[in-house]
């Protein structure tokens, strides 16, 4: 039966034989460079998408945050104004109350320097109007034998003028 | 020369398979020689890589990930191989010229081919299992089957060697009788037929191979209890 059907045990082995040796030459040159680069190509195309979804993301995060600021933008200003304006306000207080305790201060060293010029110059009258007793008193004595009641007068007098010159009361 | 190689013990069918492969390889090289991230739309790696891609995804369904990961390479060297010998036989002066003979159209072909996936399909299947306890799956579904079993993977091959060398032996007789009665216009009908019936052949011998790949894994799961995955075996969810 296998005689007339043409059944050849070489050209089996041989066609085994061929098929081993084309499976191993296209698994190496065709197969494997083709699936690998397959391979790469599909992992290629999901990292691009991955990485366009990323920064699809990252975008929409940031368009949010944007549109965020933009309507907190108004409220954000008009705190900055109201803080400002307190800040100046409180400023110009603070000014204000230097100021009022900076001239109080110089009023009071004023009249503390008037009192104390005050003071000096009574000080100072006193010590000249008891010179000035000293001088009379000095006059009177020294012609007090020898004179009579309106040459005494007429001491006290000179007196006076010596002191009127003298300036004192000035 | 052909003399020679025919008093050698080299037949036409041998020849035309030899040549048919370094046209096969030959092409191979064109396809890869400079390869690109983005090939040209028309050029050879384009081809090779639709083709290519295109039988991958197929047997990946028909198999499974981990299955044809691992005998991808088998499976669509037959593919390939086969429909070239199938193709063969289209071209002028196939079977007339000295040394020139489509190799599908002779018996040892085809019985080469479905026995060495007869061998293959059952070393898979001890590799798997581990053991000759890969034969257990032959007492599945009932132990009394155990016959129409054996016989059955005996039959494999035989029906994969009468399939494909009966059609494509009868498509060259049917062209040749057609061509003595009518030479214009009917062979030429007959023949689109054939370029269709080839790949048809092709496809369903590659195609069976692939089934009795997947089933004697499934074979070996059955009787190790594991689930083999691209990750190494696992253990099987009952």
């Amino acid at each position: 039966m296998g005689e007339a059907l043409g059944v050849n045990v070489h050209e089996i082995i041989f066609v085994i034989i061929n098929f081993l040796i084309l499976m191993a030459i296209l698994t190496k040159y065709l197969y494997r460079p083709f699936l690998d680069l397959l391979d790469n190509r599909a992992k290629a195309i999901k990292d691009s998408f991955a990485n366009a979804e990323a920064v699809n993301r990252r975008a929409d995060e940031k368009l949010d945050a944007y549109n965020k600021r933009i309507a907190n933008v108004e409220q954000e200003g008009r705190d900055i104004i109201a803080k400002s304006k307190q800040r100046a306000d409180d400023q110009a207080k603070r000014i204000i109350v230097d100021a009022e305790e900076k001239a109080a201060l110089l009023l009071k060293n004023a009249q503390n320097e008037i009192e104390r010029e005050k003071a000096n110059a009574l000080t100072e009258v006193r010590e000249q109007i008891s010179m000035l007793a000293l001088m009379a008193a000095e006059k009177i004595l020294e012609k007090e034998i020898s004179m009579d009641a309106d040459g005494q007068n007429k001491i006290i007098d000179n007196v006076l003028e010596q002191v009127g010159a003298t300036g004192w009361q000035n | 020369m052909v003399d020679k190689l025919h008093m050698m013990g080299i037949t036409d069918p041998m020849i035309t398979s030899v040549v048919l492969s370094l046209v096969i390889i030959i092409a191979t090289f064109v396809a890869t020689r400079r390869m690109e991230m983005i090939p040209r739309a028309y050029g050879m790696q384009n081809i090779a890589e639709i083709s290519v891609g295109k039988l991958h995804s197929f047997f990946t369904d028909v198999m499974g990930e981990y299955a044809c990961k691992k005998y991808f390479p088998l499976i669509a060297t037959l593919f390939i191989y086969i429909l070239f010998c199938n193709y063969s036989g289209l071209l002028p002066f196939a079977g007339k010229l000295p040394g020139f003979q489509a190799p599908t159209s002779s018996i040892n072909f085809p019985a080469g081919m479905a026995i060495m996936v007869f061998v293959i399909v059952q070393a898979i299947g001890i590799i798997h299992a581990k053991g000759l306890r890969f034969y257990k799956h032959l007492l599945t579904p009932v132990a009394f089957l155990l016959p129409l079993n054996i016989l059955d993977e005996f039959i494999r091959p035989l029906t994969l060697t009468l399939r494909l060398y009966g059609n494509t032996y009868g498509d060259e007789q049917v062209i040749d009788v057609l061509f003595e009665m009518i030479p214009i216009g009917l062979p030429v009908v007959m023949q689109a037929f054939v370029v269709l019936l080839a790949l048809i052949q092709a496809l369903v011998f590659s195609l069976l191979t692939a089934i009795y790949i997947g089933q004697a894994i499934e074979g070996a799961e059955h009787v190790t209890g594991k689930h083999f995955t691209l990750n190494g075996p696992v253990d099987a969810c009952h």
